[in-house]
């Protein structure tokens, strides 16, 4: 921090000193290479007093700026760099030889200072852009006689200079005359100098705008249009002007012509300000001094823009001043109390914990927050759409009993203090969980409600979504950079995809590391010298801003001054969006509410559709007694595919050794399998001592209490909260506080010193301190929230409900919205599994939607359209709006669905019922011959070719072609199969390995179902479909990849070290049908995976089984080419945690329909 | 820099310029005085055409510290060996530091 000084002083340091006006970062999307902390260090160290951010069409950047500055002690000056239209806004024209996108407008642009009102520029740029359909927003002269608080730079890109650069004086001196009357004396002529050769950001040029100035009495200042850190940024900065016109690199698209708008010292600045001054014939102290003058009339007083809390007025919940509020608070928690209790006892206890919840949200002034957060889970509530809270929001009873939460708290020993305390400053964070199929319908009411329609963008309104910034990462960098350099799109593809999802300025790590990158492939096909400028280019342009998107769930909700402190745009989606993200505007004090889609919700809510449709009964999931044991000995089974959060290959594993009897082991389960406890190896103790093995190590008498529940390991943030809070004697709340330290490197030793300390005053022996010492760091940051390990424990545990009691409903559930990790076609292999009838696609039949269907006395599940590959929900919907159909001509002709979609359901047998067709037609029955779908394949083609699908419009002179017997033997059995996976992505008639079942059973391949018979420590090989690759985060910091494959049997887990890595990871990321040799490990009594050793290609092999026949098979696969592992680095946290810099990444590779998962990451 | 690509751009001189700004320079043979700079400007960029065409490693557009921008600074100055003031034109190629005339009159 440096004080500024003041008085006599103040001139010297002004001589000294220069402060930019002109600065644009990398929220000026796709233009700035700068970030803005970084441009604000580097002020610092040239001892500037002030700084200017002024992105052009935004003002994303701004928080950040703000933050920065007050870090550095320097004094934030905001504004905008904008495009400029004298008259309306003209209807902005989309070429389609752009693509139609961000066509780079010719329109003038000027820059904007506020001065002192941060209020007024957000409400400007809100103001713009809704003028503007989500295209570069323009200034106009309406819009600036409106508001008044703002300063115009006239640089070198204003109407002004563009007039005396094409020697128009005349014309100059017309627009500045309309500059006067827009904005009287707070216009400056702009003089900047890049040292160009000529024109108007030459020496000679800026001394014209300076002469021009002089002229016509305004002041002058001197900028530098500041885009780039450093000289050396140039590179960078033409990329970005490529990418953004979607043009290759050619000095007629690039801006620059040198290096020189970086952000320049106060020297540099001085002899400019003094070469430009020479040529216009002055000195340069004016000039330098107008600049600084008018830098410092700009400042920002930024005290009143950062923290404070604003939440929604008292009327808008329902009370009419503050005061009022924790009455009617008080009265819906305890109308919330007979809801939830039905004996005296519990709500006795209830009143307890109410009490004290309730004087800390009246002590915090929370009591609208709550009261908000209620309404909007009554919202959701009220129009039927299932919601759950999710965080630790569930450890509070008052959420509880507002409805906001599911979980009992109380019951489930979950703190409120881990949630909200007095000594905490941020908000407390609630996130609630909602139906992902009806997500938007609950904001629809949120904005209803909270910002009205017409309170955008110009009135009170008090809710927005909030915005996410696109960075560069990986593949993006490195197609905008191959784009640039004009590299085919071909090549650019290729290189792009053979990364997996890292960030940019990992790219030359990856090659030198990843086995699947480093056999020099790419450099062959590319060029070495030009693919390592590329990939190096790419580099640079990590983390940069892209652009500006709707955050998946977050809204931010707040008083009706909501618009004077952020500036909004409208999100594509059509809600008003603020241009700051989610740290953003917690920074600024406002409320951010998650309202996350959860898909296993809608499939859940679907199911219970389905019950009372199909079945006539009512189901209601959030009364379910949570002691059903039949829905845990399907969990412990481990047959838990489609659970929610149990269905990994890594949980089946965990689920098979702990077997899961109550929801509390639920919490545990869920929460044991996260990075923390797998780090600190919490599992096997905890297991050991489960099972009786060992005995569980309670540490010391006085937490037994506290550790009792998970066999003396700590596996929860509330158990660490109240040991620090026993041990050291210290109230909930503060513990809470030092348990968030225990995540950071320096808080960690402050609090160990002082734990250490206080522990042995109050008695503790050395060993036990220790012992709890250790314990509590090893714990780090990653333990898990308890209570949010009860919302989602309660989720698992309603969805095992379904899957256990309602079997065909839940898949026909799963299939619709498509919740979990796995492929479809493994979700329907599960339901034959579990007994429930496949049927077919038929026009008559099937539904937009999976539906049950009563056959043959048992409830079946019928195919849906809507996975037919191509179909559009408005040809689905016509399907089924003009049912039942006679035959195709009828459906064609009623339909008008296209040809293509036709042909396939004629392919996938979805008329075959119409025809009498059935899987026996293609043989012979006696001598007589059936119809088959090759004949109805063939008629929907003549009557395409006879006049299209149109088949009444046709003349009549040509008779109508006929469905007519061929006598051509139908399609097989094999190209059944692959046309469904083809059309529909699963595999209906049967399993796909089945066609290799011949080969697979000489070469002694073990069924999955049959694993569990081998004994530890044999090789073997396992065969099937690869359903999940998967790279998480695990002890040794090594990437290690999870394989799982299926079989029809069942899935098989295999583990890939990275010896295996080396030769084998291109066929495991890029195959689909593997064959896996490996060593079989017993984990548990129904856990199993194997070690590794090698992975093929299943086609490949066949192959030569057919040719060669299976000795060549044995001796190709039992060839193990030795590779040595490159070295790969290992990232350690503050915590001393190891993590592979590629765990949790998504890998390389791309599934066309999502036939395999590939993982996204974690474990979870 | 080789010297055919000296040769291609103006001739390679040696140059007096303490604080970047020329005071000497040395001309086939002759010494010159700057009297008075008339102007100065810096240029850059083309390194990706440079980047497609280039086969040798000598001028190589990337390094390890990244791409080389091709930055020059030109100053065309007044200056005289003894008698009668001409103009001429001065370039520095901003990565070798080396100087040529591009210009004279």
């Amino acid at each position: 921090m440096r004080v500024r000084v003041s008085g006599g002083l103040l001139i010297m340091v002004k001589e000294e000193s220069f402060i930019h006006l002109n600065v644009v970062s990398g929220y000026s999307f796709q233009y700035g290479t700068a970030m803005p902390h970084q441009l604000v260090e580097r002020a610092g160290e040239f001892r500037m007093s002030a700084l200017a951010l002024t992105d052009r069409d935004g003002f994303a950047g701004g928080v950040r700026f703000l933050q920065a500055c007050a870090r550095e002690g320097i004094s934030p000056i905001v504004g905008s760099n904008l495009a400029y239209s004298a008259g309306g806004v003209r209807e902005r024209r989309k070429s389609p030889a752009h693509g139609g996108v961000r066509v780079e407008s010719a329109l003038p642009r000027v820059t904007l200072l506020a001065r002192d009102s941060w209020k007024g520029l957000a409400r400007l740029i809100s103001t713009i852009h809704s003028q503007q359909d989500r295209g570069v927003p323009i200034l106009t002269r309406n819009i600036l006689q409106e508001g008044s608080n703002f300063s115009i730079l006239l640089g070198a890109d204003s109407n002004v200079a563009h007039a005396l650069s094409r020697r128009r004086p005349d014309l100059a001196v017309e627009y500045l005359r309309e500059w006067r009357e827009i904005a009287g004396e707070r216009i400056f002529i702009e003089c900047v100098s890049h040292f160009h050769r000529e024109g108007i950001r030459s020496v000679e040029g800026a001394a014209r705008l300076l002469k021009f100035a002089r002229e016509h009495q305004i002041k002058a200042v001197l900028t530098n249009q500041v885009r780039m850190l450093n000289k050396e940024d140039a590179p960078v900065a033409d990329v970005l002007d490529a990418a953004r016109k979607l043009v290759p690199l050619h000095y007629r698209h690039v801006e620059r012509s040198n290096g020189e708008a970086y952000l320049k010292s106060p020297a540099e600045m001085r002899r400019i300000a003094h070469e430009i001054a020479r040529a216009a014939g002055e000195s340069g102290r004016d000039l330098l001094h107008d600049t600084i003058a008018c830098g410092e009339t700009h400042i920002l007083n930024p005290g009143s823009y950062l923290g404070g809390i604003y939440l929604p007025e008292p009327e808008v919940v329902g009370g009419f001043s503050h005061g009022e509020l924790i009455e009617i608070l008080t009265q819906r928690c305890e109308a919330g109390l007979s809801w939830r209790y039905q004996s005296e006892a519990l709500r006795i206890r209830g009143s307890y914990r109410l009490q004290e919840e309730l004087s800390v949200i009246k002590s915090l002034g929370y009591e609208s927050y709550f009261l908000t957060v209620a309404d909007i889970a009554t919202m959701a509530r009220e129009r039927g759409i299932r919601v759950a809270a999710r965080g630790s929001g569930a450890g509070s009873l008052v959420c509880y009993l507002l409805g906001i939460s599911g979980v009992d708290p109380i019951d489930h020993g979950l703190l409120m203090e881990r949630f909200c305390s007095p000594l905490r400053r941020d908000l407390p964070d609630i996130d609630i969980d909602v139906e992902s199929a009806r997500r938007l319908e609950i904001y629809d009411a949120v904005f209803a409600r909270y910002a009205p329609t017409g309170s955008w963008p110009a009135g009170p309104a008090r809710t927005a979504a909030v915005s996410m910034v696109e960075t560069y990462r990986a593949r993006h960098a490195i197609r905008d950079v191959g784009a640039a350099l004009g590299v085919p799109p071909a090549d650019i593809g290729m290189v792009a995809k053979s990364f997996p999802h890292i960030r940019a300025k990992s790219i030359k790590n990856a090659l030198a590391e990843l086995p699947e990158l480093r056999d020099g492939s790419l450099q062959n096909s590319i060029g070495e010298k030009k693919l390592g400028m590329w990939l190096s280019l790419a580099e640079k342009l990590d983390g940069l801003p892209r652009h500006l998107a709707l955050h998946p769930c977050a809204v931010v909700l707040s008083d009706a001054s909501l618009l004077d402190r952020a500036p909004t745009e409208l999100s594509a989606q059509g809600y008003p969006m603020v241009a700051f993200d989610k740290d953003d505007v917690e920074a600024m004090g406002l409320l951010k509410l998650d309202i996350l889609g959860v898909r296993m919700q809608s499939a859940m809510a679907y199911a219970i559709e389905e019950i009372k449709r199909e079945q006539k009964e009512e189901v209601d999931l959030d009364s379910l007694a949570l002691d059903d044991k039949e829905t845990f000995d399907l969990i412990k089974s481990t047959k838990t595919l489609g659970i929610f959060q149990v269905e990994s290959p890594g949980q089946r594993e965990l689920v098979g050794k702990f077997g899961p009897s109550s929801f509390n082991d639920l919490m545990i389960d869920i929460s044991l399998f996260r990075p923390g406890p797998v780090k600190s190896d919490m599992i096997t103790p905890f297991l050991k001592a489960r099972h009786g093995w060992s005995e569980a190590k309670m540490i010391h008498p006085d937490l037994t209490e506290v550790l009792y529940e998970t066999e003396g390991v700590v596996v929860f943030h509330e158990q660490v909260i109240r040991i620090i809070s026993i041990i050291a004697g210290v109230s909930l709340a503060q513990a809470d506080e030092y348990r968030r330290a225990l995540g950071r490197r320096d808080g960690l030793i402050e609090f160990g010193e002082w734990f250490i300390a206080r522990a042995h005053e109050r008695g503790y022996s050395p060993e036990v301190v220790n012992e709890l010492w250790e314990v509590l760091c090893a714990f780090g940051s990653f333990g898990f929230c308890k209570a949010h390990a009860a919302a989602f424990a309660l989720t698992t545990y309603q969805s095992a409900w379904l899957k256990q009691h309602y079997p065909a409903p839940f898949i026909a559930g799963l299939l619709t919205h498509d919740p979990g990790m796995y492929p479809k076609r493994l979700i329907l292999d599960e339901a034959r599994q579990l007994g429930v009838a496949l049927l077919p696609v038929e026009v008559n039949h099937s539904d937009i939607t999976y539906r049950v269907e009563e056959s043959d006395g048992r409830l079946a599940l019928r195919m849906s359209l809507s996975d037919i590959h191509g179909i559009s929900e408005h040809e689905a919907a016509t399907i089924v709006a003009s049912r039942p159909f006679l035959d195709i001509g009828d459906f064609m002709k009623r339909t008008r669905v296209s040809q293509p979609t036709v042909e396939k359901l004629v392919t996938i047998g979805a008329f075959d019922s119409l025809y009498g067709i059935t899987s026996q037609s293609s043989q012979v029955i006696g001598r007589k011959r059936t119809l088959t779908r090759r004949d109805l394949f063939l008629y929907v083609s003549d009557v395409s070719k006879w006049g299209g699908s149109h088949v009444d419009q046709m003349a009549l002179d040509l008779p109508a072609p006929q469905v007519v017997m061929s006598g051509l033997p139908d399609i097989t059995l094999a190209e059944r199969v692959r046309d469904e996976l083809e059309i529909l992505g699963m595999d209906l008639s049967c399993h796909v390995l089945d066609f290799y079942q011949s080969f697979l059973s000489e070469l002694g391949v073990v069924p999955s179902g049959d694993l569990v018979k081998q004994r530890s420590g044999a090789l073997v090989f396992v065969a099937g479909v690869k359903v999940a690759s998967q790279t998480p985060p695990i002890r040794s910091g090594k990437r290690v990849v999870f394989l799982t494959l299926d079989d029809g049997t069942g899935c098989s887990d295999s583990t890939f070290f990275d010896d295996v890595q080396e030769n084998y990871s291109y066929t495991l990321f890029h195959s689909w049908l593997l064959l896996t040799q490996g060593v079989v490990r017993r984990t548990g009594e129904r856990g199993i995976s194997l070690r590794a050793t090698g992975c093929w290609e299943i086609t490949a092999l066949y192959q030569l089984w057919l040719a060669e026949g299976i000795d060549a098979v044995r001796e190709y696969v039992s060839d193990r080419p030795s590779a040595k592992p490159a070295a790969q680095r290992t990232l350690i946290h503050p915590t001393g945690y190891r993590q592979s810099p590629y765990a949790d990444i998504k890998p390389a590779g791309e599934g066309v329909r999502k036939l395999w998962h590939t993982s996204p990451g974690s474990v979870g | 820099m080789s010297a055919e690509r000296g040769a291609e751009r103006g001739f390679l001189l040696d140059v007096v310029a303490p604080a970047g700004e020329p005071l000497f320079f040395t001309w086939r043979g002759r010494s010159y005085r700057v009297y008075s700079v008339l102007s100065r400007w810096c240029e850059s960029g083309g390194w990706w055409q440079r980047a497609s065409t280039e086969n040798s490693p000598e001028n190589s557009t990337t390094s390890e510290s990244g791409i080389n921008d091709g930055a020059r600074t030109s100053w065309r100055v007044e200056a005289a060996p003894e008698g009668a003031l001409a103009v001429y034109d001065l370039e520095r190629d901003e990565s070798s530091g080396l100087w040529r005339i591009t210009h004279h009159g």
